[in-house]
């Protein structure tokens, strides 16, 4: 179920938060509209497996506090998760509710179960720590966070390395603050370093090093670099990639990139991811008067999850389709205009989805004053030093336990999956913690 | 740590929730899956002798549901059944009781029995086999509201009359060394006397209580009874969220008579065991509740419960139980000095009006409402009744206030 948002009128205007806030009124009503179905559907479609039956609830008779231990114990970024989480996608899809009515809005009742937690200050309460510096986390995103946490729940502290001035990987430099605001998100993963986590903030550079030195490794470094285009013109002024003015906008302040940068006229963003609809959203609310999403293929092969395009549309993004972007024009080294070739959809390609295929002599360009690049990201890097067998993307793992084929070191996140959600990178990071703690304690 | 261990009739039980004597333990398997699911005890479905015929009827349960609106689901908050006692017999249920005893030795274990009024053989009979065959408990049924077996006196017949019951209690305190519960009814005038005149015949604990006699509904068309079997129907058991008033009331008359309680009576969530706790209840008894979601409600209570008890700051069951029982006092001794007034907090007020008709209607009419709708309360007029307060649909929105 889409979040209770602010009017699109209203939250375009402002980096402020776009979710309405919730009641216990609110949520009490719709965990009484709960079916309580025997075998919960709604969980099979949970990747963190939070026991979503459990915390309905404890909803039901007004236990926030349950409702919040049950959650955690699958997911510890609570109020993220019900925020961000593609429910239509995953639990909501399977609600048995939908057919009499609409399905119950699960990600809405974690949202106000995790930001009653924050206002409130339910801590996680952590056991004695047993165990110091056996294990090293390689990235401070939720993969990496999710391990922490997990570990120090089995009594295990780890040491985190985060390249980076701030922890929180995606979800901190990525997810625009008006869908996920700074201050819960640290909150919530707060809660890590609260615990006794050490957070060393430096770029490892010798991973074999690391492998040695610790009982245990988790990889959870992420993606690499953001693709370009690769078409002329990409160096204008104007044009941006997307990840880039994700962060600064999120994080330009804390991190001396300065203020956000004013945009005005038209906007368009080429790609048909996720980030390019938050990038789209950004765009508007930073002064564009039009914002257009140029995608390649056509809204059925469209990556970004159907909702989340809804929230930008809604703001009145348009979307233009099977627009290949074949060069950046500019005059006086500002951005003037993108040149596209129209396509068609060809047969499917290696991902499944139709093929965009040129047409000949079709051109046109649109003009525009700003270009933002979201066409994904690099697969990462660095990993190879360590001689592991290669997966689908990134090293192989075993999927119950996320190890390598390289005892002790694992790996979860976006690193091994390619690039999926938050909530799939938490569950990664738990599944090597279990593991790993596992391994540690037996010994 | 807090625990919601409780000790009960000389056992240590790890939670104070059983099953009732009812369809949930309509079989020992099914009592066995329950003592997996966490429950700490059971009641077996009353067993009759062999010579007892039981035959049930087609339907035979109904409810009682929120109308709702059109796209919600229905919700029952009262089930009615006019359901008899196990169709299985003494032979079975003692062997079953056995096989429970060796499997789950930690649980508690409690055989309900029924026999007619006069048959002090029978239920002598029944009371030795449950306790040789390893019952923690007998667990008198003197509280079944269909008269299930005529022509002769049996469950409420008998829960109805003192001297009947103070007598078959004196039989069954005579014939067995295991604790003796006896299930009451409330449809009595006054469970005081009554209860107090069966622990001095040697009752051990009560449970307070089986379902209430009732005439569920009518069916507009055929003119019969609800549940309707073939056209015709009869006074079935009132039990659900619907029994909970009643029963709480019961467990605080019970309550002088000095012996633990196993409160009973449409406790659906780990608030109503609390509530029964504070009057006095020892142990918890479900039905319905289980009836509706099934076995692993289980979990839901016991970690409401123990939130509950956190909250409280308290360390065990023990440490609440009654301590709403010195509250319950004559209207007399009310304080009517204390006045109070209706307030309405206007950020969470929707502006539907409910409170400004029931105070115009049944009240002294004392909210006015502003062409906005926006109400207020004339404080002049307010009688500080409470009804306003009750037909909000906001929760906290409405509040009695001192003035």
């Amino acid at each position: 179920m889409a979040g209770k948002h602010h009017p699109p009128e209203v939250r375009r205007a402002t980096l402020a938060d776009a979710f309405a806030p919730l009641k216990l009124q609110w949520a009490v009503a719709e965990a009484t509209r709960c079916l309580m179905c025997d075998d919960a559907p709604c969980q099979k479609g949970c990747v963190a497996g939070v026991d979503i039956k459990k915390f309905v609830r404890a909803l039901r008779t007004r236990n926030v506090r349950l409702a919040l231990s049950v959650i955690r114990e699958a997911n510890f970024l609570v109020a993220t998760c019900g925020r961000i989480c593609p429910q239509a996608e995953l639990c909501e899809k399977r609600c048995s509710a939908t057919g009499l009515a609409k399905p119950i809005a699960i990600g809405e009742l974690q949202r106000f179960v995790g930001e009653t937690a924050i206002r409130e200050r339910m801590r996680p309460t952590f056991p004695p720590p047993r165990s110091e510096a056996q294990v090293a986390i390689v990235g401070g995103g939720p993969a990496g966070l999710a391990a922490a946490y997990y570990l120090r729940g089995a009594g295990i502290v780890a040491d985190l390395y985060e390249r980076r001035a701030r922890v929180g990987g995606v979800p901190m430099a990525g997810i625009p603050r008006f869908r996920l605001p700074r201050d819960l998100l640290g909150a919530e993963i707060g809660f890590v370093a609260e615990g006794g986590a050490r957070v060393i903030h430096e770029a490892v550079t010798d991973l074999g090093a690391l492998a040695d030195r610790y009982r245990a490794l988790f990889l959870a470094c992420g993606l690499g670099a953001p693709r370009e285009a690769g078409v002329p013109g990409e160096r204008l002024a104007g044009v941006w990639i997307a990840d880039t003015l994700l962060e600064l906008v999120n994080l330009g302040e804390d991190t001396r990139g300065g203020a956000p940068p004013r945009f005005s006229g038209r906007t368009v963003v080429c790609g048909g991811g996720n980030t390019a609809f938050d990038a789209a959203t950004v765009a508007l609310r930073l002064g564009s008067d039009e914002v257009v999403v140029a995608y390649r293929r056509s809204e059925v092969e469209m990556p970004a999850w159907p909702l989340h395009r809804g929230f930008a549309v809604e703001e009145g993004v348009q979307l233009r389709l099977l627009l290949l972007p074949r060069e950046i024009q500019g005059e006086e080294g500002r951005v003037v205009g993108v040149g596209f070739q129209r396509a068609e959809l060809g047969e499917p390609d290696a991902s499944g989805r139709r093929h965009p295929r040129p047409v000949d002599g079709a051109f046109e360009s649109i003009a525009c004053r700003q270009v933002v690049l979201a066409l994904g990201n690099h697969p990462s890097a660095g990993w190879e030093a360590l001689s592991l067998e290669a997966g689908a993307s990134g090293p192989r793992v075993d999927p119950e336990t996320m190890e390598t084929s390289r005892p002790g070191v694992f790996a979860g996140g976006d690193l091994v999956n390619g690039g999926a959600t938050v909530v799939q990178a938490v569950a990664d990071g738990r599944r090597a913690a279990r593991a790993i703690a596992q391994r540690i304690l037996d010994e | 740590m807090p625990t919601l261990q409780v000790d009960f009739l000389g056992s240590t039980l790890r939670n104070p929730f059983l099953l009732a004597s009812a369809p949930p333990t309509n079989t020992v398997e099914m009592i066995a899956r329950a003592f997996d699911r966490g429950w700490a005890g059971a009641v077996t479905k009353t067993i009759p002798l062999e010579k007892v015929p039981v035959r049930n009827v087609t339907p035979r349960i109904h409810s009682i549901a929120f109308a709702g609106f059109a796209e919600e689901a229905r919700r029952v908050y009262a089930f009615g059944n006019i359901e008899l006692v196990s169709e299985k017999h003494a032979d079975y249920w003692m062997d079953g009781i056995a096989r429970l005893r060796r499997d789950y030795p930690d649980r508690f274990l409690m055989a309900s029995l029924m026999a007619e009024a006069a048959a002090e053989g029978d239920w002598v009979e029944l009371a030795r086999r449950a306790e040789a065959a390893g019952a923690s408990a007998v667990e008198l049924n003197f509280s079944c509201p269909h008269g299930g077996m005529p022509p002769h006196a049996v469950g409420a017949a008998i829960g109805q009359d003192t001297a009947i019951a103070r007598r078959i209690t004196r039989w069954v305190r005579a014939a067995v060394r295991c604790p003796l519960v006896v299930k009451l009814t409330a449809a009595v005038s006054d469970l005081r006397t009554l209860s107090q005149a069966l622990a001095l015949a040697g009752a051990d604990a009560f449970c307070t209580i089986n379902s209430f006699p009732v005439i569920l509904g009518v069916d507009l068309k055929t003119h019969s009874p609800l549940p309707s079997v073939a056209g015709r129907g009869n006074v079935g058991g009132y039990t659900g969220r619907a029994l909970k008033p009643i029963a709480l009331r019961a467990t605080a008359e019970v309550a002088p008579a000095g012996r633990p309680i196993s409160g009973c009576g449409g406790i659906t969530t780990w608030e109503d065991a609390a509530e029964f706790v504070l009057l006095g209840a020892t142990t918890l008894q479900v039905c319905s509740a289980v009836m509706l979601e099934g076995y692993d409600i289980i979990t839901d209570l016991c970690d409401g419960l123990l939130s509950y008890l956190e909250d409280q700051g308290a360390e065990r069951l023990d440490d609440l139980r009654g301590r709403a029982l010195h509250n319950v006092v004559p209207h007399a001794s009310l304080d009517a000095t204390a006045r109070r007034k209706s307030s309405i907090d206007l950020e969470t007020c929707t502006r539907c009006g409910k409170c400004a008709i029931a105070c115009r209607d049944a009240g002294y009419q004392a909210i006015n409402e502003a062409a906005d709708r926006t109400p207020s309360i004339d404080e002049d007029k307010c009688d500080g009744c409470g009804l306003c307060i009750q037909v909000c649909p906001v929760w906290d929105c409405m509040v009695m206030r001192a003035v």
